[in-house]
């Protein structure tokens, strides 16, 4: 009973905040029909279901909105952590609920989300896009900004003496802000790893379920979905200094040309995420 | 100068409205049509000549042996939905060996002008489908549906035979999105107007549609002007498969996909749906209209794909296509 007190005086609280963001979306986007399905109505729910986890669970911070561009789209790249993709839906909704110019980003996901019933047509819904190629620079086009992970898979799924320890970057999205000459926003996400304290990581029961990874926890899977439901760890996000791509290079430049650059925003997020870290630890 | 064009595939919908309009708007132009099937509205025009032929190669070389064409238009395509082995080989045989003996026949008597009508369906609906796929994409039907891999194998002969005989034929071969229209009893139009019809409710990809008569429209446009190449026909607007469905029925059941795959399999005989079709309900196959665009003009469309959808109200109350008096 108190928790769902707690719950109707939450909605209460911030329910004309919800209603005023989602009103500012829907005058942005309207008569916008959006190929993979982008739905205002439907992610108005899932903003409503989520606002208590962001704020409340998983208490999220933001920091460093400044340097958000003005007027212009762009490609945000944050580091993955925490095993289930939580953390892109917790920067998505900051993006919307923490700014005063709400923005949909356009969150690249995973192919095998989207082969499954009912959650695939929710990513959709809420603004998540199949990560290819052809999708980024067709909402690059069209001035959406977008949401990526160069990471992939490798970054959500470390076992647990990995936390925190940037993977390999992809260099698709650099080559893509220099075929748009869209700026690039570096993103950190701390606190996403202890959603799973400690994890292993089994690569035959994954690739027997068919799944990019299969993370066991000490309570998943042996307390079925129940064990899957992340710990309330404290979530920061920070959001970097824009950078511009270096326009000497082209999209077709070479690998070892791409990598310097692309590692430089890569240490840029290590550093923010290790500068968060120390100063929690203090 | 008079020409003469041999139209395949001619009892179909689309096949009559096409003739329909080069009689109205090309005068000097006669058409030979044939097809399987018997006429289904005749046609009373002195320029227009219909025969009912088996497709065998010996049907078609008399054919071109007592006419000269100087176009063909190619809409004819077994449609036979199976995985039962002789109905697909049935269907590959007419797809696969129709077509390349047609295709032999136009170099062979030096046709000049050929438009094929191929489908967005070779292209395949897939999960990982990128939004807006363009004529360079691979054709990944035969990946998940092996009862339509012959219409990859006809669509890919055709491209074959398109750059071989680029000297001497213009060739356009066409890929269209779902072509829905109240005379066409295709399988996405029967699935739309099923009175049964329903929507997915785990699955809503976003789908395109061409009205029947926009799409005769290009054919003839294809025919007539000096396009050679490969073009998927799309229009610029899309709609969820929600949406488009609602739109033809409000009265549309929701329904879970795994469930409407065994529903539409308990019904197949009455509602005519093929297999594949539904998981052109699951996963998005949405094509780029960039290279269309750029030759026959972005304003070839007249029917939006609500008025398209609308139109499919009509179904069952009046057909455009009545018999002539």
């Amino acid at each position: 009973m108190q928790l769902t007190e707690k719950l109707l005086n939450f909605y209460r609280e911030n329910d004309s905040e919800i209603e005023e963001k989602m009103d500012l979306l829907h005058e942005k986007y309207k008569d916008r029909v959006d190929p993979w399905g982008l739905n205002i109505e439907s992610l108005h729910r899932s903003i409503r279901f989520l606002l208590p986890i962001y704020k409340k669970y998983f208490s999220v911070q933001v920091f460093g909105e400044e340097n958000i561009p003005k007027d212009e789209s762009f490609i945000a790249v944050a580091n993955h952590s925490g095993q289930i993709p939580i953390d892109g839906m917790l920067i998505v909704a900051s993006f919307i609920m923490g700014l005063d110019d709400p923005i949909i980003l356009r969150a690249m996901g995973e192919r095998f989300i989207f082969k499954l019933p009912l959650l695939g047509k929710l990513a959709n819904e809420s603004g998540t896009v199949l990560g290819d190629r052809k999708n980024c620079r067709f909402l690059l086009e069209n001035d959406e900004s977008i949401l990526v992970f160069p990471e992939g898979t490798k970054g959500i799924s470390k076992p647990t003496h990995k936390f925190y320890q940037l993977q390999e970057f992809t260099q698709g999205f650099y080559r893509l802000a220099l075929e748009h000459n869209k700026t690039i926003l570096p993103i950190s996400v701390v606190g996403a790893e202890e959603f799973y304290p400690y994890v292993y990581h089994n690569d035959k029961i994954a690739k027997f379920f068919k799944t990019p990874a299969f993370p066991i926890t000490p309570l998943f899977p042996l307390a079925g979905l129940f064990g899957a439901i992340p710990m309330p760890s404290q979530v920061k996000i920070y959001i970097g200094e824009p950078v511009k791509p270096n326009l000497n290079l082209s999209p077709t430049s070479e690998r070892d040309s791409i990598k310097i650059e692309v590692d430089k925003i890569k240490k840029s997020i290590q550093d923010s995420i290790d500068e968060i870290r120390a100063k929690d630890t203090k | 100068m008079k020409s003469k064009i041999l139209l395949i595939g001619a009892s179909g919908g689309l096949a009559q409205i096409t003739s329909r309009l080069i009689l109205k708007h090309k005068n000097k132009v006669d058409i030979f049509a044939i097809d399987t099937r018997s006429e289904k509205y005749t046609i009373n025009n002195k320029r227009y000549c219909f025969e009912k032929v088996a497709y065998k190669r010996s049907s078609f070389e008399r054919i071109f042996q007592a006419n000269t064409f100087d176009a063909v238009i190619f809409l004819s395509r077994s449609a036979l939905s199976s995985r039962d082995s002789n109905l697909v080989k049935q269907r590959h045989m007419f797809n696969i060996r129709g077509t390349q003996t047609i295709l032999d026949l136009c170099s062979h008597f030096g046709v000049k002008k050929i438009v094929i009508m191929s489908s967005f369906h070779s292209y395949g609906a897939l999960s990982d489908n990128p939004a807006f796929l363009s004529e360079d994409d691979i054709l990944r039907a035969s990946e998940r549906y092996p009862e339509i891999r012959d219409l990859v194998e006809m669509d890919q002969n055709c491209l074959n035979w398109m750059h071989t005989n680029a000297s001497q034929t213009k060739t356009v071969l066409l890929r269209p999105v779902n072509i829905i229209g109240p005379n066409l009893s295709n399988g996405i139009t029967k699935y739309l107007t099923h009175p049964f019809s329903f929507y997915p409710i785990d699955y809503n990809p976003s789908v395109q549609f061409i009205h029947e008569y926009d799409m005769a429209n290009i054919l003839v446009q294809s025919l007539f002007n000096d396009y050679h190449g490969l073009f998927n026909v799309a229009p610029n607007n899309y709609l969820s498969l929600k949406d488009a469905i609602l739109t033809v029925n409000p009265k549309a059941i929701p329904m879970l996909v795994s469930a409407l795959g065994g529903v539409n399999k308990l019904f197949q005989r009455y509602t005519g749906v093929p297999d594949y079709l539904v998981e052109y309900l699951k996963y998005p196959c949405l094509l780029s209209n960039k290279k269309f665009n750029t030759f026959y003009g972005d304003d070839t469309f007249k029917f939006t794909t609500k008025s398209a959808l609308k139109s499919l109200r009509l179904k069952n109350i009046r057909r455009i296509l009545q018999p002539e008096a």
